[in-house]
């Protein structure tokens, strides 16, 4: 029994050792990674009050698994499967109720092929533009950030008469191009801190055909600090009365080594019908690694109804360690009067955690 | 703000970017993607990875690679036993062993 446990192992050993000596073996790696968003968020409409448990839309609860391989000499294949898992969305938050559904959502489903030509993506992702007007190296990104809707979307504003508004969600945007969708997509290798993307696809259930272009510039200044940059366009072809819906815009933050940090955004939307609308964001903030904390404002003008819809915040941000996050912040939204109808503030706090797993 | 100034001042911005083209490049995570960095349970990389060795050409079928790791277990522990000082007299009576099949063979 011994002599015969012996051998089969030496076999093994043997017929492995054959493997890898005849040359050319591959190596293929895959991974699973994640991350957990939870938080408590209280809203005031001035009127009524209300409270829920949610998951944080500004970087929601999700899981992915990736993998390459070098495919032949100089280009590596590779997967990114990820997908969103989301119970209490805080963007459909309301005073009258709270969204209590649990859903997977699909956010990529992509293969790429990379290599010294850059890189090439093909299936569900982001379109070259995406995050565009987004930059922001502040660090309370996960509390507050230029997609204020993502936190309290669902609120609505009260007019004097206690009568329901428009929804926070539906004035406020951040116009950042096209988000995720089916497409083909080409980021080009950097050159130096500058790097260019494109990406033609189909959006939504009819299929629109949606092109996108971005430049980016990420540079690090020894001695100075950080500077992430974006500039974007997008055309999107609903059709009928709509047309072509164009969005153009562009972000820029930069860290400086003390800690003190500004971030901007701006992005203009309009299609072959009435929108046009514009948002405006800034953030001035400080961070100390573990430490961040931003005041920010932003305007939206002219979406869903006439005037702008303004905001502004504050945020903190605890790291105590790279994979957890503890935050709060606070958030008062705002609209003009429309008409006859004047309406009260909305105050939103937010108080939660982001846990990498 | 109106089209023209729009566009002018993010074609202004374009020029700056454009010209500004110094500093060393570092990788942006944007704010809605999950960032590069350490993981409760997977330490460092944040990734819990699983890394193959694999030949081209090698017929791939069900429990393929589970069955290269579990052959790669088992040559580990091989050499482990083979380097055992406290096996070293089961070691060379298998390597005797191994010298009689041959001999035996050869008659």
């Amino acid at each position: 029994m011994t002599i015969r446990c012996y051998t089969m192992t030496a076999g093994s050993a043997l017929g492995l050792a054959a493997m890898l000596a005849t040359g050319n073996a591959q190596a293929i790696e895959a991974s699973v990674s994640g991350q957990v968003n939870r938080a408590i968020v209280l809203a005031d409409d001035g009127e009524d009050t209300n409270s829920a448990f949610v998951d944080n839309q500004n970087s929601n609860s999700r899981f992915r698994f990736t993998g390459s391989a070098e495919m032949v000499p100089g280009i590596r294949a590779g997967i990114l499967a990820e997908f969103s898992m989301v119970t209490g969305s805080s963007s459909a938050f309301s005073i009258d109720g709270q969204d209590d559904g649990f859903g997977f959502g699909r956010r990529h489903m992509d293969a790429f092929f990379s290599g010294d030509f850059g890189t090439a993506r093909l299936g569900q992702g982001s379109g070259a533009a995406d995050g565009g007007v987004e930059v922001d190296l502040s660090g309370t990104s996960v509390v507050q950030w230029v997609g204020a809707s993502d936190i309290g979307g669902g609120v609505n504003f009260r007019d004097q008469d206690d009568e329901f508004g428009p929804t926070i969600g539906t004035v406020t945007n951040s116009f950042d191009f096209e988000s995720r969708y089916q497409r083909i997509r080409y980021d080009s290798p950097a050159f130096g801190p500058l790097s260019l993307a494109g990406s033609f696809g189909k959006k939504g259930g009819a299929g629109d055909d949606t092109t996108e272009l971005a430049l980016r510039y990420n540079a690090d200044f020894a001695g100075v600090g950080r500077l992430g940059a974006a500039l974007g366009y997008s055309n999107r072809s609903i059709g009928g009365d709509i047309g072509s819906v164009e969005t153009v815009g562009g972000s820029i933050s930069f860290l400086h080594d003390t800690g003190f940090n500004v971030t901007l955004s701006y992005a203009q939307i309009e299609d072959d019908n009435e929108l046009d609308a514009d948002n405006t964001y800034i953030k001035i903030g400080y961070t100390t690694g573990v430490h961040s904390v931003a005041l920010d404002y932003g305007v939206t003008s002219d979406l869903g109804a006439e005037g702008d819809s303004e905001w502004f915040g504050l945020g903190y941000v605890w790291r105590p360690i790279g994979w957890a996050e503890l935050y709060a912040g606070g958030k008062i939204h705002s609209h003009d009067d429309v008409g006859d109808q004047s309406f009260d503030d909305i105050t939103i706090v937010t108080t939660g955690t982001r846990l990498r797993f | 703000m109106n089209h023209v100034t729009c566009r002018a001042v993010l074609l202004s911005c374009l020029t700056v970017l454009l010209a500004a083209c110094a500093g060393d490049r570092f990788e942006y995570t944007p704010v809605g993607e999950m960032d590069d960095g350490p993981g409760m349970f997977t330490g460092e990389s944040g990734e819990a990875v699983f890394s193959l060795r694999r030949e081209p050409g090698t017929a791939s079928h069900d429990g393929g690679a589970e069955g290269d790791y579990e052959e790669f277990l088992e040559y580990s522990a091989f050499r482990e036993w083979q380097n055992d000082p406290e096996r070293a007299d089961e070691h060379r009576e298998f390597r005797l062993w191994q010298e009689w099949r041959e001999q035996r063979s050869e008659r």
